[in-house]
């Protein structure tokens, strides 16, 4: 017996206090409807922002969306339904999102996609579909490293400042918080996503570490830059190249004809559609070949059309 | 007549040996934590309790007198002795009883009493006064003694029949030393309203040195072996400067120096004096009756004489023509500055508005904290000052010159009528400079976490007070907390007893009960008033008050498991506000009152400028303290114990029992924004909410248990109400004086969240009617627990074990049942 355990006789003379208990009190109003969807035994996903077209802005948060999408025109339940929300990165522990309560309220975190062993696990929560083949991962592998480092760069273009503010801060925030603030919280961004950037780029990081960058700011030096660009061009190529063999059917599938949207259709839709609809101009967008930007156009036709 | 014991003058005292610095609290409470008290004392405590209490409006003197011993064995055969007759002390307590004081005479035992001591056994053998009768079987006095023995006679039945007397023995510098405590306790607090008619006059010869209890042999030291005894003795803390500052502030105290060397007694006397800011001083190594009287007439003469002098020459014109300021301050401070901190005593015009002023300016610059010490001194302009910008008090008359006319007579009415004189003074203000920087580090305990911090402060930096405090906390809910705090007065603006500080802060913490972490970086410009430092007796403290702005940007982010309700609130908030407290505190202690009240009323305005949601939130709480009577009365007749030159021994009960209840209440209510079409207010914010239960209030729930949650989440709420009352009680057996207490306690509370949709789907309830039906669920359905424990007071904290039983509680409330631990400084 612990030393911390209560003697019985004590026990019982503790128990016999009778204990009168009331009903709970209610709780405080709350801001918006997430809680309610959770309260109601709902799968619920927080993402950054959702925009007036009612897309995702984030690749992950619409990769998600997108397979939220595909689930809920299956599932004709509202109990089966999952819904979702913008929300302050701060909802996640981890400090990024999307974030998904589980209807069972077990709460699931859905990590940065460069953390290689987390996407398997994604899909096999989202897709319900079987094992996915080996050369289904490399490709998928090449989208989660170098066209993801891509998008960072691009993220951390100055010239995208208000793009990436529109991403990933809230938007209530956005209205909210001076600019003073809002600069910081921006500043905070772009420590976070040049934090993913560490395992192809370990000095990028190092220098966003001191002191001064967190201050002051990054600037990319222009070696690094020049690599990331080059490694998505070759990236994109790969799927040029994919779907020029295939082009009746002018998607992934599962790889092997299949005529069901797959797991690399959805990851290369959340980036292809986002780049050449939120940074249309940039060097990143004038890198997609014409198959890839029309494999986009496919896919959200069929998801959200 | 051949003394046997006195000691040669020129190897009797180590001239070598330092001055020991005056006590710090923690000698004082190191040794009384660490030697027994004696086992009387608890039975002397109610005889001089009584005594006091009898003589309540009436002058008090304790006069100490004789030496004191201290025993190299517990079954004592040696011990160190400290010569002294008493004769100092009993010839002193017979002035005071005839100048019209009650004395309690706290003596060595066996040594010289009041007016016993003329017929002592060794020196005036009382049978030398006695005759055999002429019937040869009676005894008579002496003819030629007979006149003085009558004279000695009536005084002693005068003071008999009036209890004047209390005599008070010792023997062991440990029973001088407790007993001399537990006394200026029983005048400080029961004279606490007239501290000023308490006079001490200390003519013990107090030993140097101690040896303390863990070193005291058992048994009678053996002499064999080396043939030596090595004695190894600890010195005994000064502790007249308690006596002074906490035991019995405000009383008069004369103390005596002993030098077998006169080139020595004058600057050590006056060293004393400074050190321990007591009246009078001086003790050669002769005594002689004729000084005796003279000091003890010269302490009651100038006590009472000061007092008359006073009121009859209030009204005197008296102006200060300049002030002048020495010490290492006075060079370190501005001079516009401190000419307008000397302002009053430029502008009294009479006696008693100059000695206000000068109490007045006193408080103001001891406030500032920036001098270590501060004196003001007043003289005739004519006068000199010697070097060091204060009056020699070796001529010290000081008041022939501020009362007297030429004469050094005082005035009378009659003559300042016609005399129509302005007196012209000088001020002497002495500046002791306070260290300008230090730095520290430590660990703080208390209110349920751990802190490890370094600080540093830059004091007076441009001349003007100001203070500069930076500090960095890290700890167990502080994940981190770095503020900068730089404040000042604004005597252009505010009164000398206010400053204004600004205070830029970011910190960290984690929010167990919440699961969520709280990062606050913001700033506040506020006005604060700063507490009096002098305590006049019968005087009430001034209410502290505190005005300001405040700006926050607050981020919550939740941690893993949070709720949805917590999540719903994640994210980044501003908030401006104006805030506003007022607190009134007449308690005795923080930690533990006996008696006092304290009352705090806090209310904020956010919202300013458009900036973050609108709300006001108020929130009040009090305290009240009795102490309760718990000892039956006891009766004394042992004869090693003190008694009164009287037949009644009947005491009043003395008690340490005390009652305490305290009240907390809050209300937090949005606003809606004026520019939103709704009229439905935002919700309110998680940090703004107030949070109820744990060891600190509601006791018998966990911390914050109590109010609305989600999971186990709390949410807090926007009304709250709760009360608790606490007996606590002395424990058998352990020393009255050890701040150790059974607790037993009974604690309600409730706290909820507004309602202010309400039911109804087609009218929105008003705000009174929020209002009342909130108040009465407030009333109705709250949260209550019981409970008994063990309280401690340390002088950082309280600290409280408990054995928690909830009564009533909400159904996801966290309650808990068993033991409660709590620290801090601030319970319900």
């Amino acid at each position: 017996m612990s030393i911390w355990t209560i003697p019985e006789p004590v026990r019982k003379v503790f128990d016999s206090f009778p204990l009168k208990v009331n009903e709970p009190t209610k709780l405080p109003l709350n801001g918006n409807d997430a809680g309610m969807a959770v309260s109601k035994g709902l799968t619920h996903v927080y993402v950054y922002n959702i925009a007036e077209n009612g897309l995702c802005t984030d690749p992950h948060c619409l990769e998600v969306q997108s397979w939220i999408q595909l689930r809920n025109k299956q599932n004709k339940t509202e109990s089966d339904k999952i819904t979702i929300s913008a929300s302050s990165v701060h909802v996640s522990p981890t400090d990024s999102l999307p974030f998904i309560v589980e209807n069972s309220h077990k709460i699931n975190n859905i990590k940065p996609q460069s953390t290689k062993s987390e996407p398997v696990g994604r899909v096999k929560y989202l897709q319900d579909k079987g094992n996915s083949s080996s050369n289904e991962e490399v490709y998928c592998s090449l989208i989660d490293t170098w066209l993801r480092s891509c998008w960072i760069v691009s993220m951390l273009d100055p010239r995208h400042l208000a793009i990436k503010e529109s991403i990933y801060i809230l938007e209530e925030e956005r209205k909210e918080l001076p600019t003073q603030i809002l600069s910081v919280i921006s500043n905070q961004v772009n420590y976070r996503l040049i934090q993913e950037l560490e395992p192809q780029y370990p000095e990028l990081t190092a220098e966003a570490n001191s002191y001064r960058a967190r201050i002051t700011g990054y600037s990319l030096n222009s070696n690094i830059l020049a690599d990331v660009f080059d490694r998505a061009e070759e990236c994109l190529a790969v799927f040029e190249s994919l779907l020029s063999k295939n082009k009746s059917q002018a998607i992934f599938g599962d790889l092997n004809g299949g005529t069901d949207l797959g797991r690399l259709d959805i990851l290369l839709f959340s980036y292809t559609h986002l780049i050449l609809w939120l940074i249309p101009n940039s060097q990143l967008a004038r890198l997609i070949p014409p198959l890839v930007r029309a494999h986009s156009e496919h896919v959200y036709n069929k998801i959200f059309c | 007549m051949i003394h046997t014991s006195g000691p040669k003058a020129e190897t009797a005292v180590d001239r070598e040996a330092p001055e020991f610095p005056p006590a710090q609290s923690t000698d004082e409470d190191s040794y009384f934590k660490h030697n027994d008290e004696p086992s009387y004392l608890a039975s002397l405590q109610v005889q001089v309790a009584e005594f006091i209490k009898i003589h309540k409006d009436r002058k008090i003197a304790l006069v100490t007198s004789g030496g004191t011993t201290v025993p190299l064995e517990n079954n004592t055969v040696r011990f160190i002795d400290n010569f002294s007759a008493g004769t100092r002390g009993s010839t002193s307590a017979e002035y005071f009883l005839e100048a019209g004081y009650a004395v309690i005479f706290l003596h060595r035992q066996f040594s010289l009493l009041p007016y016993s001591r003329h017929y002592s056994h060794s020196t005036n053998c009382f049978l030398d006064y006695m005759v055999e009768g002429n019937d040869n079987h009676s005894v008579q006095v002496d003819k030629k003694y007979e006149e003085q023995m009558l004279q000695v006679l009536k005084k002693y039945q005068y003071a008999k029949r009036n209890k004047l007397l209390l005599l008070v023995p010792f023997t062991t510098v440990n029973q001088y030393l407790f007993t001399l405590r537990m006394i200026s306790q029983e005048l400080g607090q029961q004279k606490a309203q007239n501290r000023s008619t308490t006079l001490f006059y200390l003519a013990a010869a107090v030993s140097d040195f101690f040896l303390p209890r863990s070193r005291v042999a058992d048994h009678k030291i053996q002499s064999q072996g080396t043939g030596k005894l090595v004695v190894d003795l600890d010195p005994v803390p000064k502790f007249l400067k308690r006596l002074v500052d906490e035991w019995t502030p405000g009383a008069m105290i004369v103390s005596f120096k002993l030098e077998t060397d006169s080139s020595l007694l004058i600057g050590k006397a006056r060293g004393a004096l400074e050190r321990y800011s007591h009246q009078l001083g001086k003790k050669g190594d002769e005594v002689d009756q004729a000084e005796i009287e003279r000091q003890v007439k010269a302490a009651v003469a100038a006590k009472e004489y000061f007092s008359e002098l006073l009121e009859r020459n209030a009204s005197r014109h008296v102006q200060v023509r300049a002030i002048r300021a020495v010490g290492g301050g006075a060079r370190s401070t501005r001079r516009e500055f401190l000419n307008q901190q000397f302002e009053p005593i430029f502008q009294a015009r009479n006696l008693s508005s100059l000695l206000s002023a000068v109490d007045t300016v006193y408080d103001n610059l001891a406030g500032l904290g920036i001098y270590e010490n501060v004196t003001v001194a007043l003289d005739e302009t004519k006068e000199k000052v010697n070097g060091n910008g204060v009056r020699g008090l070796d001529n010290l008359d000081p008041f022939a010159g501020l009362f007297g006319n030429d004469s050094g007579r005082a005035y009378d009415n009659n003559e300042r009528r016609n005399s129509g004189s302005k007196l012209e003074l000088d001020a002497v203000v002495k500046l002791a400079q306070a260290k300008r920087f230090y730095a520290k580090t430590g660990t703080d305990l208390g209110n349920g976490e751990g802190n490890g911090y370094a600080n540093m402060t830059f004091k007076n930096i441009f001349g003007g007070a100001e203070i500069l405090s930076l500090d960095a906390t890290m700890g167990t809910r502080t994940r981190s907390s770095y503020i900068a705090n730089f404040s000042t007065p604004v005597l252009s603006v505010l009164p000398p007893q206010w400053r204004l500080e600004t205070v830029a802060y970011m910190t960290s913490r984690t929010i167990p009960w919440a699961s969520n972490e709280q990062l606050v970086r913001g700033m506040s410009t506020k006005i604060k008033s700063v507490p009096s430092l002098l305590k006049r007796p019968g005087q009430t403290p001034s209410p502290q008050q505190e005005l300001g702005f405040e700006a926050v940007w607050r981020t919550i982010a939740c941690s893993p498991g949070a709720s949805s309700s917590v999540r719903d609130e994640a994210g980044n908030s501003l908030k401006a506000s104006i805030f506003h407290s007022i607190a009134y505190d007449t308690r005795d202690s923080i930690l533990l009152a006996t008696h006092g009240n304290y009352y705090k009323f806090s209310h904020e305005l956010a919202g300013l400028g458009g900036i973050g949601n609108a709300f006001y939130k108020t929130s009040f709480e009090s305290q009240h303290n009795w102490l309760l009577f718990a000892s039956p009365p006891t009766t004394s007749s042992s004869s090693s114990e003190p008694s009164t030159i009287s037949s009644q021994q009947t005491t009043e009960p003395v008690s340490r029992t005390s009652l305490h209840i305290g009240t907390k209440a809050g209300l937090l209510w949005m606003l809606a924004r004026p520019s939103s079409n709704s009229d439905t207010p935002p919700p309110s914010n998680l940090m703004d909410r107030f949070y109820l239960g744990g060891p600190n209030d509601v006791r018998g729930f966990y911390s914050s248990g109590i109010g609305p949650r989600d999971q186990s989440d709390s949410l807090g709420g926007e009304a709250l109400l709760a009360a608790g009352v606490s007996l606590l009680t002395p424990i058998p057996k352990i020393k009255r004086t050890t701040p150790l207490r059974f607790h037993t306690f009974l604690n309600a509370g409730n706290l909820l969240a507004l309602d202010r949709i309400g039911s109804s789907t087609t009218t929105a309830p008003t705000t009174s009617s929020i209002l009342s039906s909130t108040a009465a669920e407030l009333l109705n359905t709250p949260s209550i627990s019981t409970g008994v424990g063990l309280l401690y007071c340390h002088p950082a904290a309280r600290f409280e074990l408990n054995i928690t039983f909830p009564l009533i509680a909400r159904r996801n409330e966290a309650t808990r049942k068993g033991i409660q631990f709590g620290v801090g400084l601030s319970f319900l």
